[in-house]
């Protein structure tokens, strides 16, 4: 996943808010930023057989388990 | 025992109260007018005095009586809040708190009797609530004096053992706090994760030789280990929680069904998680209703049966090699395993002669299936036919397992074992296509290990599924690797096999390797996972790295080894043991004077019902209209007892088993269905008469198995239009180890004009090619000893045999899709009871051998 992390301001003033936004393949995509816990490195995850596409697998965050997605296949 | 529990309880929140008391009535001084505050405090009071009351503890319920009555007259505004009546009701919270202390140290209420503050409490209550004179008149510091004097004595007598007493009364309020539920589960999940991280440091450290690490990890070993079970400590109650509002539910439904039940309760200290008690609060009270409504009688049928005219339902619960034990014991009827026996034929749950079949203990446990009540009536205590099977699946979801224990005529027990917690449990961990899983301990039974040459000979092929003999008994193996869709892995010299308990079944699961068990901390998967039955969660192992939890009941299901009924496994183990006969199921169904006809489930479409009256006549044959077409009705006696003048026109509707064959359809029309079984046949008796293939012993009667191709065809010639005729006497040789099937088979090449020459197996088969080679060969699949690949092999070893071709049979549409079947080597394949295919087939093979023997570019040769 190409994940580039850089916070832009957009022109609308009225509707301005901060966004996390980054690429996947060429497409560039915005997520409101205070909806973002954290960006990782990509670290080795666990493959859950029989799950959907979609789902590359479970890493360990600090103790808690967190789903990864790959947006690629989303 | 539960006394003092519920004493204790009784004084831990009566001492909070009366200092939510003592704050409140302080309050309401400064706010005489807020009324929130002093219903407030009226409550409290009421509580107190509710509780006492139901504790016998006449002193307390007197004082806190009055004080109540005085108080109800402040809320409803009779009465004008005064300073004196406040530290009046002030004076009243400290005499209680004296009688508190006493009942703490002593059990009972002390001598004292507060005739003063009762007193006071009474005078004041009966003062003349006018409002312009003072209310507190009668109240005043003086006279409250004068009745302090005359009770002084008994007072003071108590006040000094009051004042000892007091201090340990307050350490009872001080030795209890109260903590939320959610800072509990927080710090439980804190643990969690420490427990992880002291895994980890474990694993380092056992991968590194230092001393000073080493010391300080067994430390950090012992320190987590004690610190988790103290914190899961705090998160236990003792049963007795669940178990206190059970004998309210016994008196109600004793009261209900004119019954009389006593309730006995053992060990209600035993503690469980409160994850736990909160989710066999339910089944508990269900198996309670359960005993009462179902297992004790009523007192004259009790009387009867020499037995005391009350019921004794015992509760007991105790701690057994970490798990709980609960016990519902009741000493009433006992389960009818008659009764109950048809019950499940009633409710359409199995068939009679299944039900026939089960032992006595198996039959008890059907009472957990799903849809059954033997209540005689529906009441509202009990026969909603929902109940029983909810406890189990509740009870199974925890990890627990229910188990009834049944003495006709003396009782029943049913028996909860149950986990003491659910966040923290022992596994196993595996290895399985290069990923790591854990499988909870509770279900793990054994393992095997099998050396790689001699796995091959415990592991044999039944029924298409893979079983393990073991002791004596079958196992069915599933593939860990195959259920998860992970590679395979290279042959390893060994393999293992874990022996799972997935309810009441158990199965192996072979997985690459066995690694180590572990504590390990379950956590939920995710909502993406909803549909995803094989896992039960997930953990953090040592190494950091996330591992899934398997769920065995899930993994067990998703193979298929769970999903044939125990039914067929026995079924499958019976075939075994009588040497591969063929098992079918069959339809039975009546005819004329045959009593017991069978054919076939698999070539039946439908059964139908159809009145007489629709029965209409073309082109001289019975027909229907049946889904927008023509359906020929085929009159079963007819055929099997021409000349039979007697018809027995009267039945309507009349029954048809509906036969499908491509786009063709037809009826037969016969008596009576009888039933479906499952059974393997062995042709007893070849039988000359037209239309029956033979007879053969069926559900331990002889019945007569009907050859469907004859029936048809000698009642409606165009049905065979298609493939008849084609033969031209040619040689077809059908190679097939059930009797059953060869007719089959034959019936239709006959007919289609071949001339047919049967073999049961391998060397039948040779021999018979040996006297005279056919042009075709059909051969089943499953042909004894070797499948028919052993055939073919022999056919192609010699030259003369080479060319002719080989028409594999499966056993269904199923295994006909499979690849396997498709590269046995044979030139085509088709499904055994697909008749026209396998005519069609032939008939093609036959022709294209024909002109092979003049060109040399055989069929057989096209792979």
């Amino acid at each position: 996943m190409a994940t580039d992390t850089a916070i832009v301001k957009p022109e609308a003033a009225q509707n301005s808010g901060q966004l996390s936004t980054f690429f996947v393949a060429d497409l560039f995509f915005g997520v409101d930023v205070l909806r973002v816990q954290e960006v990782l490195r990509f670290q080795q995850m666990t493959h859950v057989p029989r799950a959907p596409d979609v789902i590359e697998g479970l890493i360990n965050l600090r103790g808690q388990i967190v789903t990864a997605i790959d947006l690629r296949r989303r | 025992m539960q006394d003092q529990d519920v004493i204790r309880e009784f004084l831990v929140e009566s001492h909070e109260n009366l200092s939510r008391l003592d704050q409140e009535l302080v309050e309401l001084e400064k706010r005489p007018k807020d009324a929130q505050l002093l219903a407030s405090i009226f409550r409290t009071i009421h509580t107190i005095k509710g509780t006492c009351g139901f504790l016998a503890f006449s002193t307390l319920e007197r004082i806190t009586h009055q004080a109540e009555s005085l108080l109800s007259q402040l809320r409803d505004g009779r009465r004008k809040l005064t300073p004196s009546l406040i530290s009046l009701i002030l004076d009243t919270v400290d005499a209680t708190r004296k009688v508190l202390a006493s009942i703490e140290a002593s059990g009972e209420e002390g001598q004292e009797r507060f005739e003063g503050i009762a007193e006071r409490l009474r005078i004041a209550a009966q003062m003349p609530p006018d409002g312009e004179s003072e209310p507190g008149a009668g109240l005043t510091p003086a006279s409250r004096a004068d009745h302090e004097v005359e009770t002084a004595s008994p007072e003071i007598g108590e006040g000094a053992k009051g004042e000892e007493t007091g201090l340990k009364s307050s350490a009872v309020a001080d030795a209890n706090i109260r903590v939320g539920v959610g800072l509990l589960d927080k710090l439980m999940d804190l643990v969690g994760e420490l427990v992880l991280t002291r895994n980890q440091i474990l694993q380092f450290n056992t991968e590194r030789e230092d001393a000073a690490l080493n010391a300080t990890s067994q430390r950090l070993n012992l320190i987590t280990t004690e610190l988790q079970e103290g914190v899961m400590k705090t998160r236990m109650q003792p049963i007795g929680m669940v178990w206190n509002k059970l004998p309210r539910v016994v008196r109600d439904m004793a009261v209900a069904l004119g019954k009389q039940i006593r309730l006995e309760m053992d060990g209600a200290n035993t503690e469980l998680d409160r994850t736990i008690i909160e989710a066999i609060k339910d089944p508990l009270v269900h198996l309670v209703r359960n005993s009462c409504g179902h297992g004790i009688e009523r007192p004259e049928v009790r009387i009867n049966a020499g037995k005391p005219p009350y019921g004794r339902l015992t509760l007991r619960a105790y701690h057994e090699g970490g798990q709980v034990n609960i016990e519902i014991s009741d000493d009433g009827a006992g389960v009818d395993v008659a009764q109950v026996k048809q019950k499940v034929v009633e409710k359409g749950l199995l068939r009679p002669e299944q039900a026939e079949k089960l032992s006595d203990r198996e039959a008890v446990n059907l009472i957990f299936q799903p849809g059954f009540s033997t209540a005689q009536t529906v009441t509202n205590v009990s026969g909603r036919g929902v109940g029983m099977d909810v406890v189990k699946s509740n009870i199974e979801k925890i990890g627990g397992i229910v188990d009834i224990c049944n003495r006709p005529g003396e009782g029943s027990t049913v028996r909860l074992k149950i986990p003491l917690t659910l966040a923290i449990i022992p596994g196993l961990v595996i290895t399985s296509g290069g990923e790591r899983f854990v499988i909870p301990q509770v279900s793990l039974l054994e393992l095997i290990r099998l050396e790689r040459d001699s796995s091959e000979k415990h592991i044999e092929q039944v029924h298409g599924t893979p079983v393990y003999r073991r002791r004596g008994s079958l196992l069915p193996i599933a593939y860990l690797n195959q259920v998860l869709g992970l590679k395979l892995a290279e042959q390893a010299e060994a393999i293992s096999i874990v022996v799972l308990q997935a309810e009441d079944r158990q199965f192996g699961l072979v997985v690459d390797g066995i690694n180590d068990t572990q504590e390990i901390v379950v956590k939920p998967l995710g909502k993406q996972f909803k549909g995803l039955t094989e896992y039960a969660g997930a953990t953090i192992m040592g190494d950091g790295r996330v591992a899934l939890i398997l769920d065995v009941l899930g993994i067990g299901q998703r193979s298929g080894v769970l999903a044939e009924s125990r039914e067929q496994a026995r079924a499958a183990a019976e075939k075994k043991t009588h040497g591969g006969i063929e098992e079918q199921r069959l339809l039975l169904f009546r005819a004329g004077s045959f009593e017991r006809l069978a054919v076939p489930l698999s070539l039946v479409a439908r059964l139908e019902e159809i009145p007489r009256s629709s029965i209409e006549f073309a082109g001289g044959c019975q027909v229907v209209q049946y889904r927008n077409r023509i359906l020929p009705l085929v009159p079963l006696r007819d055929v099997l007892e021409s000349g039979v003048a007697d018809r027995d026109e009267t039945a309507d509707p009349v029954q048809v088993i509906v036969f499908n064959d491509g786009d063709r359809s037809v009826g037969v029309v016969v008596d009576q269905i009888l039933d479906v079984v499952e059974e393997s046949i062995m042709m007893r008796q070849k039988s000359t008469r037209k239309g029956l293939l033979g007879s053969a012993v069926v559900a331990k009667r002889v019945t007569d198995l009907l050859d469907l191709n004859e029936v048809i065809h000698a009642a409606n010639e165009s049905w065979f239009q298609g493939a008849g005729g084609t033969g031209n006497g040619k040689a077809v040789l059908v190679a097939e180890g059930s009797a059953f099937s060869r007719g089959l088979v034959r019936g239709g090449l006959d007919m289609a004009g071949y001339r047919v020459v049967e073999a049961a197996n391998l060397d039948e088969a040779i021999r018979e090619m040996e006297q005279q080679p056919a042009d075709v060969v059909v051969a089943a699949m499953d042909l004894p000893p070797k499948g028919s690949s052993a055939l073919l092999a022999a056919m192609r070893a010699r030259p003369e045999w080479e060319r002719i071709p080989l028409l594999g049979l499966a056993d269904s549409a199923g295994q006909l899709q499979s690849s396997e079947a498709r590269t046995a080597g044979s030139e085509d394949c088709q499904a055994k009871f697909d008749s026209n295919a396998i005519i069609e087939s032939v008939s093609r093979l036959a022709s294209e051998q024909a002109s092979a023997k003049t060109a040399p570019v055989c069929a057989g040769e096209e792979k």
